[in-house]
């Protein structure tokens, strides 16, 4: 059974990656900074690490973990991140810096060591996040995921022929943050997605399982907006 | 203008428009130096927030300056990072500074043509408002290759 590593993993489109990637076969190794990765991990057969992927011990931690399975794994998804929103002339400098570091420092740091350790023909999938394409109050975010976007297409290049390497971004997606905001302000999202509904967590887990999946053998350094339409609407 | 570009040919041809020690009210350009390390990638792309910080209390514009071959995703994996990063970071602040008509914009720039260009260019987007969140490329050496 081919080991697939989830980051972020504990709750949310994490979780849901991680029982698409099981359903479609996969042994899982869950990592989560949230002590809540190790139930569900057990909740779908796998084994978890509490980490934080911006500290390079605990990737280091991740490494062991990985060389414990006594397996190489085949499907590395970075879906680990945190948001600190706020307008730019009222954000800070900690709000920025702990964004980039999180989401685009840690995800660089994990594919720096974990990338060499995949078997040939394996898969890296980012998530980024439609809001690289800009976002009111998400200049950390858009930075990050932007910064996200480079990653996965120069590592594309690096890696070829032996890995893939691609992105998924995310539009809004249904979560309990989003459930908790104020009705009108979801509304007016919803109504500027073209598919006129959010997405769900299960929408990001079919593009990242396809993209994991020899179905996408031909297809690297690539970004597929799960988003209603609202990338171009 | 405030001018933190960390290429040298490219920091004199803008001499013209500013310096490091230029007003922020006038507007900031900024280009970020190659990376080899995680923290050098994190240092870069601070600099870029303090200086755009900077711009929108005063609602002044940014342009940022980056690599062409890194905006495309050809660099050094954290060149690419960077690059791309503040090819979003200039599309998040056009759209944040709509209501209040502040502009920012990136340029992309392959190192082929005179370095005069990149500061001509500079000037006609700030005076013109014009590809508002886009990427402008100065040179034709990524010609084909897909923006992300």
């Amino acid at each position: 059974m081919s080991l697939a590593i989830v980051t972020g993993a504990a709750r949310g489109i994490g979780q849901a990656i991680a029982a698409r990637l099981a359903e479609a076969g996969h042994a899982l190794l869950l990592v989560d900074l949230d002590e809540r990765v190790h139930d569900t991990a057990a909740e779908l057969g796998g084994s978890g690490v509490r980490a934080d992927i911006a500290d390079p011990a605990d990737v280091a931690r991740i490494v062991a973990a990985v060389q414990e399975r006594g397996s190489a794994p085949r499907v590395l998804v970075n879906n680990a991140g945190i948001t600190r929103d706020s307008l730019l002339r009222s954000m800070d400098e900690a709000a920025f810096r702990a964004v980039v570091r999180v989401n685009l420092g840690g995800t660089h740091a994990l594919t720096e060591v974990i990338a060499p350790l995949l078997v040939d023909h394996g898969a890296v999938v980012n998530i980024s996040s439609r809001a690289q394409l800009g976002n009111v109050g998400q200049f950390n975010y858009g930075i990050a995921k932007g910064g996200v976007i480079g990653l996965t297409r120069a590592h594309a290049l690096a890696f070829a022929p032996r890995l893939r390497v691609n992105a998924v971004a995310p539009g809004f997606v249904e979560s309990e943050m989003t459930l908790a905001m104020p009705a009108e302000v979801r509304q007016r999202v919803v109504d500027a997605i073209p598919l006129e509904v959010p997405g769900q967590p299960l929408d990001i887990a079919e593009a990242v399982e396809w993209l994991a999946s020899d179905a996408a053998s031909y297809v690297t350094g690539q970004v597929l907006y799960s988003c209603g339409g609202r990338s171009f609407a | 203008m405030r001018i933190e570009v960390a290429d040298a040919a490219l920091a004199t041809a803008l001499g013209g428009l500013g310096s490091s020690g230029g007003r922020a009210e006038d507007g900031v350009v900024f280009g970020p130096a190659r990376v080899t390390t995680w923290a050098e990638a994190e240092e870069e792309l601070t600099r870029a927030y303090r200086l755009a910080h900077a711009a929108a209390q005063e609602n002044a514009p940014v342009v940022f300056v980056v690599d062409a071959a890194a905006a495309v995703g050809r660099g050094a994996p954290l060149d690419a990072a960077v690059a791309v990063g503040l090819v979003a970071g200039g599309r998040c602040l056009a759209f944040e500074g709509l209501r209040k008509d502040e502009y920012a914009s990136v340029i992309g720039y392959d190192g082929a043509e005179p370095p005069s260009r990149v500061a001509a260019t500079v000037e006609f987007l700030v005076a013109t408002g014009v590809g508002r969140g886009q990427t402008v490329m100065v040179g034709s050496a990524h010609v084909g290759a897909m923006l992300p």
